[in-house]
């Protein structure tokens, strides 16, 4: 059973609030759909949770502790910008995780490196930009974490691989583990989530089931997203 | 696979739909075993929560039994498909005659464009 | 995980570091076949611009173990070095490593190539052959204590630097100075220089240990400890009671020494709580 508990987060950078005094409470079992225009705060929340950004304030727990140490044990995070080393190859690359992570899965990391048609031997510096995303999205599905962050893991590959990536987000779905998923490609992944916060100016504008809100409102979750911000 | 949604709809609704359908039309058949919730999730790209509640819906409903150990069956209660099946083509049918009516079209020109529909089909 | 890290850094830097070193021993083994031909002017032109390129690829590999760095800590490679599991002292001492073994390393081969030219610019200005010429420089390091402490400061200057370097990425990539992005730690690398130098001079100054300079330097160099501070020294030198200087304070070794201690600390605690990456 994981969780990811928020009391009163608030996060600045100098004047520029980017996280409003937000509370959250997430149990695992679900993947979390987390929207909102350019500037709403994802990254800087999500940042937070895979203990990338420890200037905040407010309480932020997840499983019980301060992100830090215990916490990257059990989240996998997948940042919206490369990462990696680009002299390694792909299966070097493999390797590398595996020695790093004790829950790292290296036979579905090699089986998700051919479902993306990508060879073991190519440098990550002679493949293409969505060839890389690709890379690094597997090596994040590839853990089998408790929690898993996932930062804009769609918008910058093609439709075939995107629904590669949504269908290891079902396979890598268990009762004891939890998602929480931003993007801004909501008509691709609406289906995926199960639940959606809005993220608006740092604060939380509307979360709930994503079946409950298309019950209340009549309206796809993508199609509400839009009312909203348009 | 690869099944188009409304979205503007809860999911779980028509995944029920489908489900019933699947039954009454016999792709489904009594006392078999249902696929597991993430198979059925990963063949209709949904989320695994939205299979699982239409599930327990089609439990509720009695369509499905549960058992323990073995997992998630179809009915063997043959009376239940039946029903399901006559009311189904019920509903379908109060809907089709609706849409008829608001075009304004008679019964007796409804009957034949039925019976003419059905010659054609065979 | 500690070897693992050690190991990911290396490799990471070898990558380029290799080239360098590459080069550098291609400069030393062309100065030798120059110096072989043994044509005064051609070989000293040579000689010179061998040298130079040969000390700017070392300063090279130096600049790019500390980019590297950077790119680990706060750069792009910062969301896979900070997401790895590991306790803060095990990376902190993985980092120390890696910049202790590439400035060595470094260090090692500047040193070799440079005992290489000199005894080869020897052998020519003094019209020698190379092994005679070889035996006179071995002779100046070896026969006086110039070796030890010419070794002494080596070391010391390389934990200075690296832990220096390692404090200005750390505490320069903290939440208040990360908006300066790379300025950050240039800045407090500044800072933190200006800093010793004035606890340096302070310590030389007050801090009763000194090295006694040879009064005569035909009896050879010899350098005594002595329990004294340099004030006495400054104080008759302004008062133009003397004009030479006896005594060079040693205290500063002390002081440097617990700063590295805090700056350890430091170092651990922001890393441990205060990272915030771009």
């Amino acid at each position: 059973m994981s969780t990811i508990k928020i009391n009163n987060l608030c996060k600045n950078y100098g004047k520029l609030q980017a996280i409003n005094n937000l509370s959250l409470e997430l149990n695992s079992g679900q993947i979390v759909g987390l929207v909102g225009p350019n500037g709403s705060g994802k990254s800087s929340l999500l940042r937070i949770l895979g203990a990338f950004d420890m200037a905040y304030s407010g309480e932020v727990l997840i499983n019980g502790f301060k992100p830090g140490l215990e916490s990257r044990k059990i989240v996998s995070f997948l940042p919206d910008k490369p990462y990696i080393s680009e002299n390694l190859r792909a299966e070097q690359i493999i390797e590398l995780y595996d020695g790093f992570f004790s829950d790292f899965n290296k036979e579905k990391a090699f089986k998700m490196l051919e479902l993306f048609k990508l060879k073991p031997e190519q440098k990550l510096i002679e493949m293409s930009k969505g060839m890389g995303e690709k890379v690094q999205v597997l090596l994040t599905m590839s853990r089998d974490a408790e929690i898993f962050i996932l930062d804009e893991p769609i918008s910058g590959v093609d439709p075939a691989s995107r629904k590669i990536i949504l269908r290891s987000m079902i396979e890598g779905f268990s009762e004891d583990a939890l998602m929480v998923v931003s993007t801004h490609l909501l008509n691709d992944i609406e289906n995926i989530i199960d639940s959606v916060i809005f993220l608006d100016s740092g604060q939380i504008k509307i979360q709930g089931s994503t079946d409950d809100l298309r019950e209340q409102y009549g309206k796809s979750i993508n199609e509400l997203f839009e009312q909203i911000f348009q | 696979m690869s099944y188009k949604f409304d979205e503007s709809q809860p999911i779980y609704l028509q995944l029920i739909e489908i489900f019933k359908t699947n039954i009454a039309n016999g792709t489904w058949k009594a006392g078999e075993k249902i696929d597991s919730v993430r198979n059925l999730a990963l063949d209709f790209a949904v989320n695994p929560n939205t299979v699982q509640r239409a599930l327990v819906e089609l439990e509720n409903i009695g369509l499905a039994y549960s058992q323990r150990t073995s997992g998630r069956f179809i009915t063997q209660n043959q009376e239940l498909t039946r029903n399901l099946k006559h009311e189904m083509a019920e509903n379908k049918t109060r809907d089709f005659v609706k849409q008829m009516q608001a075009i304004d079209i008679e019964q007796k020109a409804i009957l034949d464009l039925v019976q003419r529909c059905l010659s054609l089909e065979e | 995980m500690f070897s693992k890290l050690y190991k990911y850094q290396i490799k990471e830097l070898w990558f380029i570091a290799r080239y360098f070193y590459l080069a550098m021993t291609g400069t030393i083994l062309i100065g030798l076949f120059i110096s072989e031909t043994r044509i005064p002017g051609v070989v000293q032109f040579f000689n010179t611009l061998l040298l130079i390129g040969f000390i700017i690829c070392g300063i090279a590999i130096i600049i790019f173990t500390i980019t590297h760095d950077y790119q680990n800590q706060q750069g792009k490679r910062s969301y896979f070095f900070r997401s790895i599991p590991a306790k803060e002292s095990v990376i902190i001492g993985s980092r120390l490593s890696y910049y202790l073994t590439y400035y060595f390393a470094t260090v090692i081969v500047l040193a070799i190539g440079i005992a290489i030219f000199t005894i080869s610019h020897t052998a020519i200005n003094m019209m020698l052959p190379f092994h005679i010429a070889f035996s006179i420089i071995k002779d100046i390091f070896f026969q006086t204590k110039i070796i030890g402490m010419l070794l002494f400061i080596i070391v010391y200057a390389v934990f200075h630097q690296v832990i220096s370097m390692m404090f200005a990425i750390t505490i320069g990539s903290h939440a208040r100075l990360k908006s300066l992005g790379i300025g950050g730690p240039i800045l407090v690398y500044f800072l933190h220089y200006v800093a010793m130098q004035i606890l340096t001079l302070i310590s030389m100054l007050f801090i009763p240990i000194s090295i006694k300079l040879p009064e005569n330097p035909d009896t050879g160099f010899e350098f005594r400890i002595v329990f004294e501070s340099m004030m006495p020294e400054m104080s008759k030198l302004f008062s133009a009671q003397s004009n030479e200087i006896k005594y060079i304070g040693i205290g500063f070794i002390f002081t440097t020494f617990i700063v590295w201690i805090i700056m350890a600390i430091w170092i651990y605690k922001c890393s441990k709580n205060k990272i915030s990456l771009n």
